[in-house]
């Protein structure tokens, strides 16, 4: 587990049922439940990828959707490097909450340039209710990734998150801030004219 | 190679002194490094100089090397460039006076002259010399404006000690000495052919009002300056390791808590707080008073001096030097009564970094840090910030058990944003209004039991509206409310009335032994219970527990803890059912006759599936209710032994207020008392690093910033690295402020130094732009030379220098005489530059011409002559 390069903290949002903890049943474990029980507070898995070679360590938090439970979930946006939008393509007003759910992300997230993606899932139903192209312009309106799913017949659920994991690795700046010292340092540069032994830079003669 | 031929590197501003000397750009340089090993011995150079050539010319380095030769402090530099077609010698003179026939220009031209004739027998004198001059003036004495480094302080008002801080609510800024140190004017005449000027020891052309070219360069050198000081001290405090009890001792402060918490246990006997609030606020007030004078004559002989104290407390709890005869409460209300949105966009630290973890301008917490930073510089440092913090920490314990709201900071939930320690803060406020309120409603409790348990059960449901009123009317009175914080006033009230209402129907269902009495609802909802047909009532329940960032961060740790096997996301959803069982206890009291279908279509409504329903689901909002009792709950919730319905069967029957309290206010507010009284100065001071370091920045921002895009793109950065950083980088960062002290200082400085002068047809805000300028580049060009308007006011403070020069040495006829002309000015030249170039055919005529160049330099100590001559290597 040496080399593991970085650990990210995503963390998948959504209205109730949708199948937030479906799809990450599925992503960690190549499961579906038909049985899933509805998600009390938040609950997280853990999961190594690898991505370009590294090895990088998952930890993703898993949230209830409920309106009752959302006074407890706004801690857990803190730090997190990417979010999962998820609505059900076959239940409406799940999309049309999408909204709500945005806004606390901006209340909430601490990292400015998280990563966001929203994800239609149980695309595996007969009876639509959202289709593609209205996902696609509403994540592109808000700059999100966007992929429709299945967590039942597990249609696309690998590639959202490795789609999600890629892009976070590829923001500088996003999950390495501790190790780059950014920024380039604006000052006098002082050392020039000690060096040159002379009076330096500014010296008239 | 043609570098020395451009008038471009002619008196650069701010150039390597090579570059100043030979005018070329690119070089290379080998310096002995020590001086032990200078190279004194000519023949040594010579040596080393035929190395450099062999160098040369195997590598094909077309870059000129030069060697440093004699004392390292003379600066004597030789050089050699070679290629393929020409060869450059580059010769140095340097002498510590300057011989009288090469003071002026036709001096150094009979000399150039006669070095090229040596150089070459075809030399033709007629050739065309052009030359460059600059001469030099220094402005360094600035009687005229004076420095003043800061308001200058008022000594009546002896608790402020030091310079420029005049309260605790904003840092002191500024250079404590005159960051400008010189100005030099230059007046250019760039490439002028050498019949044009006379200049010899007779006569001279060179008057330098009509120059062609002027320009200023203002010299600045970093002063000390009060705001890096006040930093430095406090970083140095975070390095310190004490505690506060090895700094000022242990048994002094508790004998002062107990004797605080002795003297307000022994009131609250007497007086019942419940029922005189006013009388209990008064008196608990004196007690304060007394107490607080006791600690401070058992810590005198310490560190602040009491004045200073009470006034730093005062800054820092401003509600509690108002009159006697309101309560504490009043005007805490002030601060956040304007702040209570949780909407931070208005604050500016959003807009650059949501995570530097400070607080809010004009914060407790921010003037606790601002306070505790001057306290430090002024007043003792460590031994006084330990004190402060004590007597900080005392004050928070007499508002926690006197249930004083702490002013200055948001009434919310803690606030993730900020400093842990804000978040503490505000812990520790939600903790007293939780209290409050606990202790109001046991207060109404009383009331109605006093009045209304004989009244039958009907009647209080009649009169209960009006009593209602009434009785928030007599709390509102007794806690002495002023109309400023309707706001919260409002939602406590709400609370008041709800918890009030819930009570009566409490009573009287117990009077009646009638279990079908819902309790504790806040509201109807637009449904009807599957089983009873009744309206359903959604219930008060009990608020979100407010956590502050360390306790988020434990609880994530205890549920990461638990693994991600089953066992451990069982157990997980258990810990986190808590508000859940809370919430089911409260709709089961609230919905005499519900089952969890009920529950569920409150709680999460898209678990319950109705029947009919195809999806279509704007009936929602139509009041069609009946129809929504039609259906059955979605799979997860009819597992058998599914934690929902494990918990709902868990659920009493129990209103909000009856229930076991999610947050338990006392409990929370000692362990925030605990970690406060933990806390050594130095992680007080860590704590508050990034919120001094945010006041400070912002003290800078607070001033005139246009003209110096420097100094916003320093502050840009050091925003965005501000960010919860360690000691050391704190220390990085403080570099740059205290460089962006220097130049706003600087920038003020010069304004004042020449705003004294005629500018009214300039315009005051040209003049600064101007010196803006100064402190923007190298060296700025006047338009107009001397005879531009900004020439004519430069001219004005080397005149009124000058004066007071002349004046100074007692020679005030003299000084008359002189400056009856103003043109005066500018008599004493500092240093005098020339640059002669021309074009030769060397060696031989028939070689194609190089250029040839010598520069001089003459001021009152040093002459250096600097010459470059070039010969042709092919056609020789």
């Amino acid at each position: 587990m040496d080399d593991v390069i970085a650990t990210l903290k995503i963390l998948i949002i959504g209205e109730a049922g949708v199948g937030k903890s479906s799809l990450l049943l599925r992503f960690t474990d190549d499961q579906f439940d038909p049985e899933q029980s509805a998600t009390i507070g938040v609950d997280f898995k853990i999961k190594t990828v690898n991505v370009e070679g590294n090895r990088v360590k998952l930890a993703i938090w898993d949230t209830a959707g409920q309106e009752r439970f959302r006074t407890l979930t706004p801690s857990y946006y803190r730090g997190a490097q990417g979010v999962i939008l998820v609505y059900d393509t076959s239940k409406r007003t799940s999309f049309d909450k999408l909204e709500n759910w945005l806004t606390e992300l901006r209340t909430y997230c601490t990292k400015r340039d998280v990563i966001k993606m929203l994800v239609g899932n149980k695309i595996d139903k007969d009876q639509r209710e959202v289709d593609t192209l209205t996902g696609t312009n509403f994540a592109r309106r808000y700059q999100m990734l966007f992929t429709e799913c299945s967590a039942k017949t597990c249609d696309h659920v690998q590639d959202a998150f490795d789609e999600l994991v890629h892009k976070i690795i590829q923001t500088p700046g996003l999950w390495d801030t501790e190790k780059s010292n950014s920024g380039l340092k604006i000052g006098e540069r002082d050392g020039e004219a000690k060096a040159s032994s002379c009076y330096g830079g500014c010296s008239l003669i | 190679m043609y570098d020395m031929q451009s008038t471009i590197n002619d008196f650069p501003s701010r150039a390597h002194c090579l570059t100043r000397w030979y005018g070329v750009k690119e070089f290379i340089t080998i310096t002995p490094a020590k001086a032990e090993y200078a190279i004194t011995s000519e023949s040594k150079g010579n040596q080393l100089l035929s190395a450099v050539s062999i160098c040369l010319s195997n590598t094909k380095c077309e870059l000129p090397i030069f060697l440093q030769l004699q004392q390292l402090r003379r600066r004597l530099y030789v050089g050699l460039c070679l290629n393929r077609n020409f060869r450059a010698n580059f010769e140095m003179v340097q002498l510590n006076n300057t011989p009288s026939q090469y003071r002026h220009l036709s001096g150094l031209i009979d000399i150039f002259k006669s070095k090229l004739v040596s150089l070459c027998c075809s030399y033709i004198p007629s050739a065309e010399i052009s030359v460059s001059i600059r001469q030099t003036y220094i402005l360094n004495c600035f009687t005229y404006s004076p420095w003043v480094p800061q308001e200058i302080p008022d000594l009546s008002n002896y608790i402020t000690g030091g310079i420029g801080t005049s309260d605790f609510q904003s840092l002191p800024f500024g250079s404590i000495e005159d960051p400008i140190t010189d100005i030099y004017l230059a007046a250019t005449w760039p490439s002028v052919a050498e019949s044009a000027l006379v200049d010899n020891n007779l006569y001279s052309d060179l008057d330098p009002y009509e120059a062609p070219l002027w320009s200023v360069r203002a010299v600045m050198t970093k002063k000390p300056c009060l705001l890096e000081s006040y930093l430095s001290r406090f970083i140095d405090v975070c390095r310190s390791v004490e505690s506060t009890d090895e700094l000022i001792g242990f048994a002094n402060f508790y004998d002062n808590v107990e004797m605080d918490s002795h003297v307000v246990q022994a009131l609250d006997k007497i007086t019942d707080s419940s029922v005189h609030p006013i009388l209990d606020k008064g008196l608990a007030r004196i007690v304060s008073k007394a107490t607080n004078r006791v600690s401070r004559a058992g810590s005198e002989e310490s560190h602040i001096p009491s004045a200073v104290l009470s006034t730093v407390m005062q800054c820092l709890f401003p509600d509690s030097i108002k009159t006697e005869d309101r309560s504490y409460g009043d005007q805490s209300s002030s601060f956040y009564h304007n702040n209570t949105a949780t909407d931070y966009s208005w604050h500016p630290i959003n807009k650059y970094n949501s995570n530097s973890s400070s607080a809010p301008e004009g914060s407790l917490t921010h003037t606790l840090a601002i306070s505790l930073c001057i306290i430090n510089r002024n007043y003792g440092g460590l031994r006084a910030i330990a004190h402060l913090w004590r007597e900080f920490i005392m004050e928070l314990r007499y508002r926690w058990e006197n249930n004083i709201i702490i002013p200055m900071l948001e009434l919310e939930a803690p606030n993730l944003q900020f400093s842990l320690l804000h978040q503490k803060f505000q812990m520790l406020n939600c903790c007293i209004l939780q209290r409050r309120k606990r202790e109001l409603r046991s207060h109404s409790e009383n009331l109605i039991f006093k009045s209304g348990n004989s009244l039958s059960y009907g009647k209080i449901m009649r009169s209960m509206l009006e009593s209602r009123e009434t009785e928030e009317e007599v709390l509102t009175s007794k806690l002495n409310y002023s109309d400023d914080r309707e706001e919260e006033s409002v939602s406590y009230q709400e609370n008041v009335k709800v918890d009030g209402d819930i009570y009566v129907k409490d009573n009287a269902s117990n009077d009646r032994s009638d279990m079908q009495i819902p309790i504790g609802v806040k509201e109807e909802f637009n449904l009807l219970l599957l089983e009873t047909k009744t309206p359903m009532n959604i219930p008060i329940t009990q608020d979100p527990t407010p956590m502050t960032e360390d306790m988020l961060s434990e609880q994530a740790e205890i549920l990461t803890k638990l693994g991600t096997s089953e066992e451990g996301i069982r157990i997980r959803a258990r810990m986190q059912s808590a508000s859940l069982l809370s919430d089911m206890e409260a709709f089961k009291a609230a919905n005499p006759g519900c089952i969890l279908e009920d529950f569920v279509r409150w709680y999460s409504p898209r678990d319950w599936i109705p029947i009919e329903c195809s999806g279509s689901q704007e009936n929602l909002t139509q009041d069609n209710v009946s129809w929504y009792t039609q259906g059955h709950l979605s799979t997860r919730m009819r597992i058998p032994g599914n934690i929902w319905a494990e918990v709902w069967e868990a659920a009493k029957r129990s209103p909000a207020y009856k229930q076991k309290r999610l947050f338990d206010d006392t409990k929370e507010a000692e362990k925030v008392f605990h970690y406060l009284n933990n806390l050594k100065p130095s992680e007080v001071a860590l704590q508050l690093l990034s919120v001094v370091v945010h006041a400070a920045i912002f003290r800078a921002k607070s001033l005139d910033l246009s003209n110096l895009p420097n100094v916003n793109t320093m502050i840009d950065s050091i925003v965005s690295r501000a960010c919860r950083l360690s000691v050391k980088e704190h220390t990085d960062l403080l570099k740059d402020i205290k460089s962006i002290e220097c130049i706003i200082s600087a920038r003020q400085s010069l304004a004042a130094k020449f705003i004294c002068y005629e500018v009214e047809d300039y315009g005051l805000g040209k003049l600064e732009g101007f010196a803006g300028n100064l402190l923007n580049q190298p060296e700025v060009t006047i338009e107009g030379s001397g005879k531009g308007l900004l020439g004519k006011i430069i001219n004005q403070a080397f005149v009124s220098s000058k004066k007071f020069a002349l004046e100074t040495f007692n020679e005030p006829h003299v000084a008359k005489q002189e400056l009856s002309s103003s043109k005066l000015g500018l008599s004493e030249i500092w240093a005098q530059e020339f640059i002669l170039r021309t074009q030769l055919s060397r060696p031989v005529s028939s070689s194609r011409p190089t250029p040839q160049r010598l520069y001089s330099a003459c001021t009152k100590d040093e002459f250096r002559m600097a010459g470059t001559f070039c010969n042709d290597t092919i056609f020789q």
